[in-house]
């Protein structure tokens, strides 16, 4: 799985466009707004209420990439991804630090005394990509209130919820996703291990019913 | 539409990861926003992104198959989204209800998402990524193999139905051809379809078709974001 940071810019709204507008004069080394590419994603329909892209030059380091800023609420941006623009591929490691380097070079000294501020935030898995609202709903109220060090008739009954709940709705989360969501939670190393196999488990026993009936 | 050998002979000339796409992948940042996922929509988004940043980074495969089921089923897709996003206007508009008969009405207006494009827009996005892909002309030593599939019951064709296997032999014979070629750019098949090509509640290949996409050297994976993550799109 990779492990990417977020790089996400905060503040009210029109303060945030304008600090986007300025951001394409500071730019140094190399470094340039990609006009032209956010023309050719406009003629593919794309960056509708605004996209930016900034091209970096190629680096010791790493290969020259762009990075693509896009609107998340308009109150908030975030970086949507960050693309070669030869052929050799990014690493986890070079991705997040061109994160970095924009947010240094660029981004924090433009940001300073206003109200606009920016932020790389660690990886985290999203249930959100893996779980209904439901599922997750209750995957999260399950970890907040159980006994972590020995689960509790109540808890047992919450954790069943949850599986059955992913089950019905055929949801895409595996065990090696729940195991990171739950260490990102803050859960023992032996309790995420045991849960993630008894999730697996479960969801392979709910398969295997469910294929007996339809036979 | 192109045939496999100028789809192979493009490669060859410019190498880049292939990404093949099921029906299900084409339809599905319309279809999983009824159970209020977007994780389809966002992977789309970055496939965008990087075909306009620099086109050569990969190559999306459909099989003419694909594009066919699409129009067949696009209007129900769009109607269960549809559906889904008017309830949800229905219920803001009940909370907005209970809070003005208590006499504190919320200040806010109640949702009327169903008003919006947003719809529309997914299709426009699924659309205009689509347009970049190679449609894959059919190629009758696929359909056979794929009859033959059918006739021996074997998967994806195991319940009697054909058209999983005709994209199924569609890439697995670009993918051989590649490999003849000696292409080194990894070759992805992505399929959320569950039944015929999941390992039971895993995304991973069910182990009766592994053997096929392995001696190819096809990967699997069971949705689109997951196969954009390791391409490191």
């Amino acid at each position: 799985m990779r492990a990417l940071n977020d790089l996400v810019i905060r503040g009210a709204s029109p303060e945030v466009a304008a600090f986007l507008q300025r951001l394409e004069s500071r730019l140094t080394d190399g470094w340039r707004r990609g006009h032209e590419l956010e023309l050719r994603l406009r003629s593919m329909g794309g960056g509708g209420k605004g996209a930016y892209c900034f091209c970096s030059p190629e680096h010791p380091e790493r290969p020259a990439a762009a990075l693509w800023l896009q609107a998340r609420s308009p109150k908030e941006w975030y970086v949507a991804n960050i693309v070669p623009l030869g052929k050799q591929d990014l690493t986890d490691e070079q991705y997040n630090l061109l994160l970095d380097e924009f947010e240094q070079r660029f981004l924090k000294p433009l940001s300073s005394g206003t109200s606009v501020h920016s932020e790389i935030l660690p990886p985290r898995t999203r249930l959100a990509d893996y779980l209904s609202p439901e599922a997750a709903q209750l995957l999260t109220a399950f970890s907040a209130t159980a006994n972590r060090a020995a689960l509790n008739p109540s808890d047992q009954q919450h954790w069943r919820h949850f599986i059955v709940r992913a089950h019905q709705d055929e949801s895409t989360m595996d065990a090696e996703v729940l195991k990171e969501w739950l260490t990102g939670e803050g859960w023992p190393p032996n309790a995420c291990a045991e849960l993630a196999d008894e999730y697996e488990s479960a969801r392979q026993l709910l398969w295997s019913y469910d294929e007996e009936l339809r036979c | 539409m192109t045939t496999i050998d100028q789809t192979v002979a493009d490669l060859v000339q410019n190498p880049r990861p292939v990404l093949c796409l099921d029906t299900c992948e084409r339809l599905a940042a319309i279809e999983e926003l009824s159970v209020g996922k977007v994780s389809a929509i966002e992977a789309l988004v970055k496939i965008r992104n990087v075909l306009a940043t620099n086109p050569n980074r990969m190559l999306l495969v459909l099989t003419e198959l694909v594009q066919h089921e699409w129009n067949q089923n696009i209007s129900n897709v769009q109607e269960k989204a549809a559906k889904f996003v008017r309830t949800i206007d229905e219920g803001s508009q009940s909370v907005h209800k209970a809070w003005a008969l208590l006499d504190e009405p919320l200040s806010s207006e109640p949702s009327a998402y169903a008003e919006s494009e947003l719809i529309g827009n997914l299709v426009a996005l699924t659309e205009s990524v689509m347009a970049q892909a190679n449609l894959l002309d059919n190629e009758t030593v696929c359909f056979e193999r794929a009859m033959n599939r059918v006739r021996a019951k074997r998967r994806p064709a195991h319940k009697g139905m054909i058209k999983d296997a005709i994209h199924l032999e569609h890439y697995l014979e670009l993918s051989s051809r590649l490999q003849s070629n000696g292409y080194q750019e990894r070759r992805v098949f992505v399929s959320g379809n569950r039944s015929d090509f999941w390992d039971g509640s895993e995304s991973r290949i069910h182990s009766e078709m592994g053997p096929d996409l392995q001696a190819v050297g096809l990967e699997f994976f069971g949705d689109l974001r997951s196969a954009v993550g390791s391409l490191r799109i």
